[in-house]
């Protein structure tokens, strides 16, 4: 499945940039980090990334997540990661990277967490 | 044909970004011959990206004069083996740092070994500076295919 991003922002002003496809090294990650750079240069701190479609990451992908949510925290934001496969969940668990993302079942939760926040 | 019987597949690919989609598809088909199913398919192919990858960028340095050498073999019993090879300068395996401790959790970069080595059952890299790098690693069936006469 070729890789496709698409962004929203909600009433709340929370991002959400819905991935689909594979999320491997190439092009398609420079793409993510550069529009996640974006929303928080134009002030949106509070973002989600949709992963649901997303059925296949390698280490360099996971790389640029762990690096996105970096530049949230940096900014004083918070970027959350939802609705990953279990594929893709057991390489977050195996890099351990679990335990630095925030991760929510679905969008929806992760909204919900960050408009808690 | 029998995953007992598939014959051993040698392939050399060219050290650019093109290549590692095409050897992950020789790799993936492969293992499903020797009688893996999904998911272990997907992440036999995993496994064998994250090494290739490492022998393009890391091993070779995209050099178009290097090649990647790829080697599979259907494991006695019911399984798979890898081998990659690259053509490069060979690395320190003790300087590479654990991606899984706390303290590197946040890196950008450096999990492709680690990964590879979590999804396989057996794992042995041969690299030392000057030498280039071998990774070696296997994947035991789950169930032993069945052979019939029929």
């Amino acid at each position: 499945m070729p890789f496709e991003m698409k962004r929203k922002t909600l009433e709340s002003g929370i991002g959400v940039i819905a991935l689909e496809g594979t999320l491997t090294m190439g092009n398609q990650l420079q793409s993510l980090e550069w529009a996640v750079d974006e929303a928080i240069k134009g002030g949106q701190k509070r973002i989600v990334l949709d992963m649901s479609e997303v059925g296949y990451v390698d280490s360099a992908a996971v790389g640029v997540l762990v690096g996105c949510s970096g530049m949230a925290k940096n900014a004083g934001g918070d970027l959350r990661v939802a609705g990953v496969t279990d594929r893709v969940k057991t390489i977050l668990k195996l890099t351990r990277v679990d335990t630095v993302l925030h991760l929510d079942a679905t969008t929806e939760a992760a909204v919900a967490a960050l408009s808690g926040a | 044909m029998s995953a007992a019987r598939v014959a051993p597949l040698a392939a050399t690919f060219d050290s650019v970004l093109e290549s590692v989609d095409a050897a992950e598809l020789v790799v993936r088909e492969y293992a499903g011959r020797v009688g893996f199913a999904e998911p272990d398919q997907y992440f036999i192919g995993l496994a064998f990206r994250e090494i290739f990858i490492n022998a393009l960028k890391h091993g070779n340095g995209f050099d178009a004069s290097k090649r990647i050498h790829v080697r599979l073999a259907a494991v006695a019993g019911g399984g798979i083996e890898i081998e990659v090879r690259d053509e490069g300068a060979g690395f320190v395996l003790e300087d590479v740092p654990d991606p899984c401790a706390d303290e590197n959790l946040d890196r950008r970069s450096g999990r492709g070994l680690a990964m590879a080595r979590g999804l396989m059952d057996e794992f042995l890299v041969e690299t030392a500076p000057g030498n280039g790098t071998r990774v070696r690693m296997s994947k035991r069936h789950p169930v032993a295919p069945i052979e019939t006469d029929r």
